[in-house]
């Protein structure tokens, strides 16, 4: 097992400083003064102040140079300023991204719930009636636009029944997360439609495979009730597909949160990525992307590592 | 006169395979109808100018913002704008956006898939690292920071999503070449020195032409929604060419979502009629072209 983890961290770890060494060379190609976003603001007023700075910082040496400090930098937390707001950007990182993960970590307990309950039900009796009305559902999840069912469900139980608040995270009066849950229902709920899909064929398809199993035929031929065999025996063994999607797919909510983030003026990641690309600022820009991909990177590790942990199979491979 | 005959067997048998999967085609009725959906929906836009006598960039101030009526089915928007001739309109740009991306996407993957799983070795897996890499990018995000770097416009926006579109349909040819190398008639081309390029595409490619086809089918669709999306936040094609989500960018504001429901729900429904049917023809396609089925 040991000797499996070292072996992929081999692959991930060279595949993170590859993407750190796009990252850096995309913001080189931007044209942006680095000094605009190496220094803070107020230091950088003075142009003497500049030069002096320009020089220290090592801007004016070769750029494999550069980026070696720049990596550094970036490994000890600092990751620079936004060059239209001037605050650090670890700031806005840490201001924005909890408000993302709790959107998308709802999201996904939602669509989990109701995408794993819809497979098991489709599993159950394959091309039957229900089997053909959730996988249906399913299409008409991925097929419309996440901004506009968005809307939809702003217009129907925001606006016309008034149950829920149209858009933002905190209200006023709001301090506990009990008092933040309504601002989080039509937006984890909207995130969690586009999920469903993926989820629901994964449970589908990987229940009816284990269905097939001689395992099931014993089972049944010991004369266990039908619907243990469906629980303990089917669905227990596919329970690990479904666990290694499942880590699969937080990064790729996190990503996919960008436009729900806009329908809801909801003060994440994506709004922050969404309205640096409007203003060209370049820093946030690629740190966050640089975030996001490192993320995605590090949980396909964790579920290549968790896969092998549960199937011996793949890592003796 | 052997060769004659050989030649007109497969072609009898071309035709009756083509009758088999026209007849499955037509008795599954979801793919069917979402074929004549794209049709119907590609040619509405196409003959746009036929359909309605308003010009979809032509304001009337005096006309704002009017609700449904015999003179504007779909209304009018905050400029006076007919919105049913801007969402015929739209279709177009939205419609030729998807189809020219997942065109692009498909021959850059099939192009790159062949040569990897071809031949396999060191070109491969650099192809490979090369394709995980981008993958390890949330797609909508790396399409921003390209627009961004790019600029906005219909062609740029093709480009990029041609960049960051390849990678699927790269893996799949590439995973069916590795198969469909081992298989006896390949070896048996080589021995005859038919040369490299004519195995892979005129013997290997048509085997491996129906995933492709399911691929491209689900790339259009992927296409369509993320170009919605993003001409949605205003960062996709320019607003002054109407499209699909560009029509909805005025959702943005909740006084458009609240008070003129005209403005975004027809654009919405166009966007979702089109995609779903496009994906009820991909899985019917997916049924039909599977021989296993």
């Amino acid at each position: 097992m040991l000797k499996y983890i070292i072996r992929k961290s081999l692959v991930t770890i060279p595949m993170l400083f590859v993407i750190s060494i796009i990252v850096f060379f995309a913001i080189q190609l931007s044209p942006i003064d680095p000094i605009s976003y190496s220094a803070s603001p107020d230091v950088a007023v003075d142009s003497e102040n500049l030069e002096a700075l320009r020089e220290h910082l090592g801007l004016n040496d070769p750029l494999y140079i550069q980026y070696y400090h720049w990596i550094i930098a970036v490994f000890k937390g600092d990751f620079g300023y936004s060059i239209i707001t001037g605050q650090p950007i670890a700031k806005i990182l840490a201001l924005k991204l909890p408000a993302t993960i709790e959107l998308s970590l709802l999201a996904l307990v939602i669509s989990t719930i109701i995408g794993v309950a819809m497979g098991l039900v489709s599993a159950i009796k394959p091309n039957s009636m229900s089997d053909y009305f959730s996988r249906n559902v399913a299409v008409l999840g991925i097929s419309i636009p996440e901004f506009f069912f968005g809307i939809i469900i702003i217009q129907i139980f925001a606006i016309q029944l008034g149950w829920l608040p149209i858009s933002g995270r905190i209200g006023v009066n709001d301090v506990t997360f009990w008092d933040r849950l309504p601002n989080l229902i039509l937006p984890s709920f909207t995130l969690a439609i586009g999920m469903l899909a993926v989820l629901l064929r994964y449970t589908r398809n990987s229940m009816l495979d284990v269905l097939s199993k001689d395992y099931i035929k014993t089972a049944r031929s010991k004369g266990i009730p039908e619907w243990k065999v469906f629980i303990f025996h089917a669905f227990r063994n596919s329970l690990g597909s479904i666990l290694v999607i499942l880590a699969f797919r937080l990064p790729m909510l996190i990503g996919g949160s960008v436009i729900i983030e806009m329908v809801f003026m909801w003060p994440g990641i994506g709004n922050a990525i969404i309205s640096a690309v409007s203003s060209s600022d370049y820093p946030v820009i690629m740190i966050t992307t640089m975030m996001l991909a490192s993320a995605i990177l590090v949980a396909s590790f964790l579920v290549d590592v968790l896969s092998a942990f549960l199937d011996p199979r793949i890592r003796l491979e | 006169m052997t060769m004659t005959t050989s030649a007109i067997e497969v072609k009898a048998k071309k035709t009756s395979l083509l009758k088999i999967r026209m007849k499955k085609m037509r008795s599954n009725k979801l793919a069917t109808i979402g074929l004549l959906v794209c049709i119907g929906m590609t040619l509405l836009s196409v003959f746009a100018p036929f359909i309605t006598s308003y010009d979809p960039a032509q304001m009337n101030l005096s006309n704002i913002t009017q609700a449904p009526s015999a003179e504007h089915i779909f209304g009018t928007d905050k400029l006076g704008r007919d919105v049913f001739a801007q969402v015929l309109y739209g279709g177009r740009v939205s419609i030729y956006v998807g189809v020219l991306s997942a065109l692009g996407g498909t021959i850059i993957g099939v192009l790159a898939g062949a040569i990897a799983g071809y031949f396999g070795g060191k070109i491969d897996s650099i192809l490979l690292r090369f394709s995980e890499i981008f993958m390890t990018f949330p797609q909508l995000i790396l399409v921003l920071v390209l627009v961004s770097l790019l600029g906005q416009g219909v062609n740029n926006l093709i480009i990029v999503f041609v960049i960051t579109g390849w990678m699927t349909t790269f893996r799949l040819v590439r995973n069916e070449f590795l198969t469909v190398r081992e298989e006896t008639y390949v070896s048996v081309c080589r021995s005859f020195g038919i040369p490299t390029s004519s195995i892979i595409f005129k013997h290997m490619l048509p085997n491996t032409m129906s995933p492709i086809i399911v691929a491209f089918t689900v790339n259009v669709a992927g296409f369509i929604l993320a170009e919605a999306g993003l001409s949605f936040l205003g960062l996709g094609v320019p607003v002054t060419t109407p499209t699909w989500g560009n029509i909805m960018n005025a959702a943005q504001s909740i006084d458009v979502v609240t008070n003129y429901w005209w403005l975004w729900l027809a654009p919405g429904i166009a966007i979702s009629l089109f995609v779903l049917a496009i994906n009820f023809l991909g899985d019917g396609l997916r049924d039909i072209l599977d021989p296993k089925q």
